[in-house]
């Protein structure tokens, strides 16, 4: 019972704040409405009881990629910028259309996944995956995977640095 | 709590991040969608790795966040050198393989 209600706040305010990051105005306002985001998400993370994915979805979204931005957004002078509108309406008609294709999609998805889960009504246990089994998994089976991110992690600083330094 | 909450929420979720993709014009905005509907994804792989009771989700997801992590490193510098160069960030202004 309780956890439905926790349910609930937590997709109301993820939604809400989701709907609000792509119609602020202003940059800043975007971020720190993906900010309530990402900690809402965790949230959930916590409570389908998958709790090492909701600490690092704290500590690598809320820690590095929302703060990243946050000083991107303010290393950029944005003041003397003409302040758009938050919709592009002049292409009104197109974007109508994108927002139609989308739900259009997410419709289709949701009735292909009714069709093909049949057996629905399992509900998901809150059984604790703790560090150990996760590392055990993380660096037997999938040990190649994770020296190729950490290479792609390696290239993308490089990428970072070379691209964004001055000439 | 069953499986269709959470893949609700997620469906929802990756809808607003593509419909913000589709409709804004600002560079920033637009890499935030980007993570938006990244976040849906990693959504979807827990539920189903919760649902199936197997570890393999949420492996994904930790390759998933360094992905992204590197995505939005990358993707600052270059609208940090874009903006150097157009002095805006609207992206209908940027026309240079057009013209």
């Amino acid at each position: 019972m309780i956890e439905q209600a926790v349910f609930w706040i937590l997709s109301i305010i993820m939604v809400v704040s989701a709907l609000g990051v792509i119609m602020m105005k202003s940059a800043i306002n975007s971020v720190i409405c993906l900010l309530l985001t990402m900690l809402s998400l965790a949230g959930v993370y916590v409570l389908q009881g998958s709790y090492i994915v909701a600490l690092f979805q704290i500590i690598v979204y809320v820690g590095a990629i929302v703060v990243l931005f946050l000083f991107v957004v303010m290393l950029l002078n944005i003041k003397n910028i003409r302040r758009e509108v938050a919709v592009d309406y002049r292409n009104f008609i197109i974007s109508s259309l994108a927002v139609l294709t989308v739900a259009g999609v997410v419709c289709i998805l949701w009735y292909a996944l009714r069709l093909s889960m049949p057996e629905a009504g399992g509900d998901i246990v809150p059984a604790a995956a703790g560090v150990k089994e996760m590392a055990l998994e993380l660096l037997n089976r999938h040990l190649l995977a994770l020296e190729l991110v950490s290479v792609l992690l390696l290239a993308g600083a490089v990428g970072a640095l070379l691209i964004g330094r001055k000439e | 709590m069953g499986i269709y909450h959470f893949l609700g929420l997620a469906f929802i979720l990756f809808a607003i991040g593509a419909v913000g993709f589709f409709v804004r014009n600002n560079i920033i905005v637009l890499l935030l969608s980007v993570e938006l509907m990244l976040n849906a994804v990693n959504l979807v792989f827990v539920s189903f790795s919760r649902y199936l009771h197997g570890l393999e989700g949420q492996i994904f997801v930790f390759l998933i966040m360094a992905v992204a992590a590197a995505e939005v490193a990358v993707g600052l510098a270059i609208v940090v050198s874009i903006f150097r160069m157009f002095k805006t960030l609207d992206i209908s202004k940027m026309n240079l393989l057009k013209r």
